[in-house]
C-alpha cells in the first residue's frame, strides 16, 4: 500500500511539472520584460521604435498582428465552417475517410516552409497581381495565416458538428426539414461553443506565428497609411519582431522584445483558457442532456 | 479479445524495439566517429563578413581535425556584444566598435582587418536597363529619407521607388548611414542581412538597396555615386565615397586555435577567398 | 429520382442526362446550365492563379451563354414552372451578366485603388476573373432553383454546391504547396546531398549535418517528453480526483499547449542559454516542453479509450492501482500513447523558433561531441536558405531540404496516423 502511495506521490509531481514549467515561462518572461515596462511604461505601446534613439514603442507592432490575424480570420473562419460542414454532415464515409486525413496533413505542415513558399511562390504572383510596390506586405501575411489557421479550425469545427447527438438531427428531419435545414437550423446553432472555441484557437495560432509571416512583411515598425492599407509593404508583426530583432539587440532592446513575449503569452493564454471553458460547456451539455 | 491486444502490442512492442535500438546505435556510432578533443571556435556578427567567415571556417575545417569553427550572423551589433560578452570568440562587424560599445565593455577588443569593402548601392535590373546608372549623394539621401519617391526623378521610368533598408544594429547600415548623412529613413522594408536585401531587389524591377561589395551582380547591378563605381581600386584609394573595412575583433589578444584561424584569415588563403566572395584583399 | 444526400451532383448529373427516361427539357436545360457555369467558374480561377488573361473576347462569349442559358432558364420557369418571383430572380441575373458581358471592354486596364490611399490597383485579368468565378459560381447554384422546382430541396442543392467548391478551396493551397515542393524538390535528392557537409553558403553540397541535429533533437525530446507526458497523463486520468490543483494542471497544460514556439524559444534563451549556452541540450529541453502537451493529450485520450470495467475486473481480482495501471490499462492503451508519441516528434522536427535562439548554427556544427554544443537543423536550415534565395544560387539545394524536411514531418504524421487506425482496437 505504501508503495502505491509513493507511485501515486510520483505521478503527481510529474504532473504538477506542468504547472512549474508555465509558471516558469510566465515568471521568466516578465522578468527579462520588467525593466522595459518600468522604464517605458505605457509608451511600450507606442509607435515610436527607433533602437538609435533608444525608444521602442511596440504599437506598431501589435498594430500589425492585429491586422494580420483579422485578414486571416476573413479568409480562415468562412471557409473553415464551410468544409468542417462538408466533411462532418455532406461527406459520404469514403470520402470523409480521406478528407479527415487530408486536413491532419495540412495541419502538419511546418511552418517554415509556409514561409518558404511565400518567399518563393506568393511574393511573387501578389507583386504584379495587384500591382504593389513589392509582394512583402501585411496582406501576403494574412493569406499565409489563412491558410495556417483553416486546418486548425475546420478539424475542430469537424468534431464539434459530429457530437451534436443524432437524435437531434432526426427529429428535426422526422418533421420534414430538409438535411440543409437541419444543418442552418439545429446543427450548427447546437455546435456553435465547439466552433467557437475551434476560431479561438484559430486565431491563437494566428497570433503566434512567426517563421511563416517574418520572411513576407516589410518588417518596418511603421503603421501603414491609412491604417487599413494592407497592400503597402511595411509592417511587422510582434512575432517578426522578436525574430529579426532579438539576435542581435542590447539592452532595453532585449527587454522591450520580451514585453512583445509576454503580450503575446497573455493573450494566447487567455485564449486556451477561454477556448477550453467553452470546449467544458459543451461535454456537460451532451452529458447531461 | 485480450489475447489480441497482446499480440497486437508483442509486434508493436518488437518493432518500437527494433526502432530504438537501431537509432541509438546509428547515433552511437556517428558519434564516434569524431571522438578527438576538439576546439570549438565560435564567430558570429556581421552578414557582410558573413561569406567571408563562412568559406574560411569551411576551409579551414577541412584542413584542421581538430578545430571546429561554426560561423553565424547577427550584424555587427550582436558580433561586437558576443565578443564582449565571451558568448563568441571572434566578432565580425563591418564598421568600426563604437565608442559606447568601449564605454560598455570596456578596452577590449582587438581589432583583425580582414578585407576593404564598399556599400554599394544596388538597383533592379529593370531600372540599371533603362539608364539609371549613375547618382548623386544628395539623390541618395533624398530616396532614403522619402524627399525623392519616383525613379522619374533620376531619369528612370515612371515607377515609385521600393526602397530597402537594413535593420538596426546592423554594420552596413550604420556605415550607410553615416556617410550619406541621414538620422532616421522612410524605407519600405528592413532586411536582416545583404542577402535579404539583393533578395528584395533581385526580385524586384523598381527597387534600391545597399549592400557589401561581394553582394552585387549581374541580376543587381551597382549604381557609380558621383561618378564613381564601387571597385577595389577606386576603395583603395578612397575615391568611392562610401568605403570601409571589415574587422574579426576579438576579446583581448587572440591564443591557439583562434590565432591560427585568424592568421589563416589574413594570409594568403584567406585573401584568396576574400576576393573569390567579392570583397577586397588587405594585402 | 431522388439524388438523395450524396453530394457528388457533377458526376451524377452526368449519368442522369444519358438516362433516356430521364431526358427532360428542365434537367437538360439545369444541368448543361450547372456544367457550363461550373467549367466558368474553373476558368476563372485558374486565370487568377497562373496571372493570365484570356481576353476580351473569350470572357464575353462565356458571359453571353451564360447569360443566354439563364434567359431561358427564367422564361422557362415562369411558362412551365410559373414561378413568377423566381423567374424575374433569374431575369435579374440575366441582366446583370449581359451588362457586365456589354461593359467589359470598358473596364480600365486598372482599376486604382490608390485613390483610396491604396497602394495597390486591380488589373484587369484580375477583374475579369473574379467576375468569371463569381458569375460562373452564382449561376451553377442558381441553376440548381429550376432543378428542384424551387422547392426548399433546391436551396439545399445550391448549399451544397456551395460547400462542394468550398473544400476544393481549402485543399487548393496544400496541393499548390506539396505539388511544387515535390517537382521542384526532388531533383535536388541525390546520395550527395543526404551525406555531405554544408559548402559554400549551402550552395552545394549537402545536409547531413542538418539531418543529424533534426534526429538528435527528436531522439531527446522524446527521452524528455515522453516520461513527463505519458507520467502527467497518467495521474490525470487514473488518480486525479476533482479539486483544484487537478484543473490548474489542466490549465497549465492547455496554456502551454496554445504558447506560441518563438515564446518557447525566448523562454529557452533567458533561461536555459545561459546555464549551457546555445547547445542541444538547451534545444532539446525547449522542444521538450513544446511537445509535452501534445503528449499529454493523446495520452489522455488513449486512457479514456481503455473501457472502466477492465480496470474494475482488475481490482476485483485483487490488483492495486498501479498493477492495474501497469498491466491492464497501459497496454491497449499503448498504440494511442505512441501515435501522441509520434506526433511529438514529427513536431519537434519541424519546428524553427525554439531553437532558433537556444541551439542551432547554420555550418560547422558537424556532429556534436557532448550536448553542450551546438547543432544544425533542418528547418533552421531551410530558414537561412531562404533568406538567401536571389542573392546565391541555392534554390535547388533550398527546394530539396523543403522536400526532405516536408517528407520526413508528413512521414511522420501519417505514421501516425497509420498506428492510430491499424491499432484501433474497438471495444
Amino acid at each position: 500500500m505504501l508503495k502505491d502511495r509513493i507511485i501515486q506521490n510520483i505521478f503527481f509531481i510529474v504532473a504538477a511539472f506542468s504547472i512549474f514549467i508555465i509558471f516558469f515561462i510566465f515568471f521568466f518572461l516578465f522578468q527579462e520584460a520588467f525593466p522595459a515596462f518600468q522604464t517605458m511604461g505605457w509608451d511600450i505601446f507606442g509607435t515610436n521604435w527607433n533602437v538609435a534613439k533608444g525608444q521602442y514603442g511596440i504599437g506598431a507592432a501589435v498594430f500589425g498582428t492585429l491586422i494580420v490575424t483579422a485578414g486571416a480570420m476573413i479568409i480562415a473562419i468562412p471557409l473553415g465552417i464551410m468544409g468542417a460542414i462538408f466533411s462532418s454532415e455532406l461527406a459520404p464515409l469514403k470520402i470523409r475517410v480521406i478528407l479527415k486525413p487530408l486536413i491532419e496533413l495540412l495541419a502538419g505542415i511546418p511552418s517554415i516552409v509556409y514561409g518558404f513558399i511565400g518567399i518563393t511562390l506568393l511574393v511573387g504572383y501578389l507583386q504584379p497581381s495587384f500591382d504593389m510596390l513589392s509582394g512583402y506586405s501585411l496582406l501576403t501575411g494574412s493569406l499565409i495565416l489563412g491558410v495556417m489557421a483553416l486546418p486548425i479550425i475546420v478539424s475542430m469545427s469537424d468534431d464539434a458538428m459530429k457530437a451534436v447527438p443524432r437524435q437531434l438531427k432526426e427529429a428535426s428531419l422526422a418533421v420534414g426539414a430538409t438535411k440543409w435545414q437541419t444543418i442552418k437550423k439545429v446543427t450548427i446553432p447546437t455546435s456553435i461553443s465547439g466552433i467557437s472555441a475551434a476560431v479561438i484557437l484559430g486565431i491563437g495560432r494566428a497570433v503566434g506565428e512567426t517563421m511563416a509571416v517574418s520572411l513576407v512583411l516589410g518588417n518596418m515598425m511603421k503603421i501603414p497609411i491609412p491604417p487599413w492599407d494592407m497592400f503597402e509593404t511595411t509592417g511587422a508583426t510582434v512575432t517578426s519582431l522578436i525574430a529579426h530583432e532579438m539576435g542581435e539587440a542590447a539592452g532595453l532592446q532585449i527587454n522591450a522584445l520580451f514585453a512583445g513575449a509576454v503580450i503575446l503569452f497573455i493573450v494566447v493564454a487567455i485564449m486556451s483558457i477561454s477556448s477550453n471553458i467553452l470546449q467544458e460547456r459543451i461535454e456537460k451539455k451532451f452529458r447531461g442532456g | 479479445m485480450m489475447t489480441m491486444i497482446k499480440e497486437h502490442n508483442k509486434k508493436f512492442g518488437k518493432a518500437i524495439v527494433v526502432l530504438t535500438v537501431s537509432i541509438v546505435l546509428g547515433a552511437v556510432f556517428l558519434s564516434g566517429c569524431t571522438d578527438q578533443e576538439t576546439t570549438t571556435i565560435t564567430i558570429k556578427g556581421s552578414s557582410t563578413v558573413l561569406p567571408i567567415a563562412e568559406s574560411c571556417a569551411e576551409a579551414f575545417n577541412a584542413a584542421h581535425n581538430d578545430i571546429k569553427v561554426t560561423v553565424a550572423g547577427g550584424g555587427s551589433g550582436l558580433g561586437i556584444k558576443s565578443v564582449a560578452t565571451g558568448e563568441a570568440d571572434i566578432g565580425d562587424a563591418s564598421r568600426e566598435v563604437k565608442q559606447s560599445e568601449i564605454g560598455e565593455y570596456g578596452d577590449i577588443f582587438i581589432d583583425h582587418k580582414v578585407a576593404l569593402d564598399g556599400v554599394a548601392v544596388i538597383v533592379s535590373k529593370a531600372i540599371y536597363d533603362a539608364g539609371v546608372t549613375d547618382i548623386t549623394m544628395d539623390q541618395l539621401k533624398g530616396i532614403y529619407n522619402g524627399s525623392i519617391s519616383n525613379w522619374q526623378d533620376l531619369g528612370g521610368p515612371d515607377e515609385e521607388i521600393f526602397v530597402n533598408e537594413r535593420e538596426e544594429g546592423s554594420g552596413t547600415r550604420d556605415t550607410f548611414m553615416d556617410i550619406v548623412d541621414l538620422d532616421e529613413t522612410s524605407a519600405d522594408k528592413a532586411n536582416s542581412a545583404n542577402s535579404q536585401v539583393k533578395q528584395a531587389v533581385s526580385g524586384s524591377d523598381v527597387a534600391i538597396g545597399y549592400v557589401g561589395l561581394g553582394y552585387i551582380s549581374d541580376e543587381t547591378p551597382a549604381l557609380k555615386i558621383d561618378g564613381v563605381y564601387p571597385s577595389g581600386a577606386t576603395i583603395k584609394d578612397e575615391s568611392y565615397p562610401i568605403s570601409r573595412s571589415l574587422h574579426m575583433y576579438t576579446n583581448g589578444e587572440p591564443t591557439d586555435a583562434v590565432e591560427e584561424f585568424l592568421n589563416f584569415v589574413m594570409g594568403s588563403e584567406g585573401q584568396a577567398i576574400v576576393e573569390e566572395e567579392g570583397f577586397i584583399s588587405i594585402l | 429520382m431522388e439524388l438523395g444526400t450524396t453530394p457528388l451532383y457533377l458526376t451524377n448529373i452526368c449519368k442522369e442526362i444519358f438516362k433516356k427516361e430521364n431526358m427532360e427539357f428542365k434537367k437538360i436545360l439545369c444541368y448543361v446550365s450547372i456544367i457550363f457555369s461550373s467549367i466558368v467558374a474553373v476558368i476563372g480561377f485558374v486565370s487568377v492563379v497562373v496571372s493570365v488573361y484570356i481576353g476580351d473576347i473569350f470572357v464575353r462569349i462565356l458571359l453571353v451563354i451564360i447569360a443566354l442559358l439563364f434567359s431561358v432558364l427564367s422564361y422557362y420557369s415562369f411558362v412551365r414552372l410559373h414561378k413568377r418571383k423566381e423567374m424575374v430572380g433569374l431575369l435579374v441575373f440575366t441582366v446583370i451578366v449581359f451588362l457586365v458581358a456589354y461593359c467589359l471592354p470598358m473596364f480600365p486596364p486598372e482599376y486604382g485603388l490608390r485613390q483610396y490611399d491604396l497602394d495597390a490597383s486591380i488589373l484587369k485579368f484580375m477583374m475579369a476573373s473574379v467576375i468569371l468565378v463569381v458569375i460562373g459560381m452564382a449561376g451553377a447554384s442558381f441553376s440548381m432553383k429550376p432543378l428542384y422546382d424551387f422547392s426548399s430541396k433546391s436551396s439545399e442543392a445550391s448549399a451544397y454546391y456551395i460547400l462542394i467548391a468550398s473544400i476544393f478551396l481549402i485543399l487548393y493551397p496544400l496541393a499548390i504547396i506539396i505539388g511544387n515542393i515535390i517537382s521542384s524538390g526532388i531533383g535536388g535528392i541525390s546520395w550527395e546531398f543526404l551525406t555531405q557537409d554544408v559548402r559554400r553558403h549551402g550552395t552545394q553540397g549537402g545536409i547531413l549535418p542538418a539531418l543529424i541535429g533534426s534526429l538528435l533533437i527528436m531522439m531527446g525530446t522524446a527521452l524528455i517528453a515522453l516520461p513527463l507526458g505519458i507520467g502527467s497523463a497518467i495521474y490525470l486520468h487514473e488518480y486525479a480526483k476533482k479539486g483544484v490543483i487537478v484543473r490548474v494542471i489542466r490549465i497549465a497544460v492547455d496554456i502551454l499547449q496554445g504558447t506560441p514556439s518563438i515564446v518557447h524559444g525566448l523562454f529557452g534563451l533567458a533561461l536555459f542559454v545561459p546555464i549551457f549556452g546555445i547547445s542541444l541540450l538547451s534545444g532539446i529541453l525547449i522542444m521538450g516542453f513544446l511537445t509535452l502537451p501534445i503528449i499529454i493529450r493523446a495520452s489522455e485520450e488513449a486512457l479514456k479509450s481503455v473501457p472502466q470495467n477492465l480496470r474494475e475486473g482488475s481490482y476485483a481480482v485483487g490488483a492495486t492501482k498501479w498493477q492495474t495501471i501497469r498491466r491492464v490499462v497501459l497496454p491497449p492503451a499503448l498504440p494511442g500513447i505512441i501515435t501522441g508519441g509520434v506526433l511529438g516528434l514529427g513536431r519537434a522536427a519541424g519546428e524553427t523558433a525554439p531553437i532558433m535562439f537556444t541551439a542551432v548554427v547554420f555550418m560547422g556544427a558537424g556532429v556534436p561531441t557532448t550536448i553542450f554544443n551546438p547543432i544544425q537543423a533542418l528547418p533552421y536550415h531551410l530558414l537561412e536558405l531562404t533568406k538567401y534565395i536571389g542573392a546565391y544560387p541555392v534554390e535547388q539545394n533550398a527546394w530539396a531540404t523543403a522536400f526532405l524536411l516536408l517528407a520526413i514531418v508528413l512521414g511522420i504524421n501519417a505514421m501516425a496516423i497509420i498506428i492510430r487506425e491499424r491499432y484501433r482496437v474497438e471495444f
